[in-house]
């Protein structure tokens, strides 16, 4: 295979999410600017991509929004007060 | 003389029983899955929480806290349980987020490449959004959610992450592409 600028967004699309944990070397990042630079739906995913990851982050930390299981703790709640001492 | 001080601090941790159990308990149970579980590990968020209730810092949110020793209780639970994430190929296979989203050659199909929603800055901070997000998050296959969840629930680098989860760091790219296409198909459906 001849070697080449032009990578698939399915290759461009891993190295988006490559590129949130290490640097890229730089003929790899080069040719991911460049597909970028082409391709319209990975640009949108590279944003997408970047929100996903924050609000994952925000999330595990509760910090997001869960609803809340509707479920009676008054058991558990009594169970824990009782072991308060 | 009772010691008031105690007593007052006694009442303060009896209101966040009352506040939080329920939040706890709902997280512990998207964690693990299990009833038991969850109340257990609840409850010793609760009690690590009251012997060290000293660390905690009057200008913080008891919310925050709590919540901080119980994703370390979750971890731990992983850990001890050795809860299996690493089952690459079921994570790998078991899963159409390639298929569906790229053709041969690689490229995005056709009915995907619709930009159904744009990532502007301000949905981090929709309501609305973040809450149909939690649901597709939840949503996910539960080994490939494992991993996902073992990364966020720590603050730590992705080399650590591999290194504990005994994966190479390109198949956590792997994994973390594909749990970001359904995410991002998922949202695609219901945010419009």
């Amino acid at each position: 295979m001849k070697p080449t600028l032009f990578i698939s967004c399915q290759k461009a699309t891993i190295l988006i999410e490559k590129q949130q944990d290490v640097k890229l070397d730089f003929k790899t990042g080069l040719k991911l600017k460049f597909h970028l630079l082409l391709c319209k739906t990975c640009q949108q995913y590279n944003k997408q991509s970047v929100l996903m990851q924050n609000i994952m982050s925000k999330y595990f930390k509760n910090e997001g929004s869960t609803n809340e299981v509707d479920k009676d703790n008054t058991a558990l709640k009594e169970k824990i007060m009782s072991k308060l001492k | 003389m009772p010691n008031t001080q105690e007593n007052k601090q006694q009442n303060l941790f009896k209101d966040w029983v009352n506040l939080y159990t329920n939040a706890l308990y709902t997280w512990a149970l998207h964690r693990t899955s299990h009833i038991e579980i969850a109340e257990d590990l609840v409850q010793d968020t609760f009690l690590a929480a009251f012997n060290k209730l000293e660390n905690f810092k009057e200008s913080s949110s008891p919310k925050t806290w709590l919540f901080a020793i119980l994703n370390n209780k979750i971890i731990d639970y992983y850990r001890k349980n050795k809860v299996k994430f690493t089952v690459l190929d079921e994570v790998l296979n078991s899963d159409n987020s390639i298929k569906d989203n790229f053709n041969e050659d690689g490229n995005w199909r056709e009915n995907t490449s619709q930009l159904a929603w744009t990532a502007d800055g301000n949905l981090l901070d929709d309501e609305a959004f973040n809450q149909q997000f939690s649901i597709c998050i939840e949503a996910l296959p539960s080994k490939m959610k494992n991993v996902v969840s073992y990364k966020f629930l720590q603050e730590k680098s992705t080399e650590l992450i591999c290194q504990e989860l005994e994966i190479s760091p390109s198949n956590y790219w792997q994994i973390m592409h594909r749990a970001k296409l359904q995410l991002k198909q998922c949202i695609q459906n219901y945010w419009k």
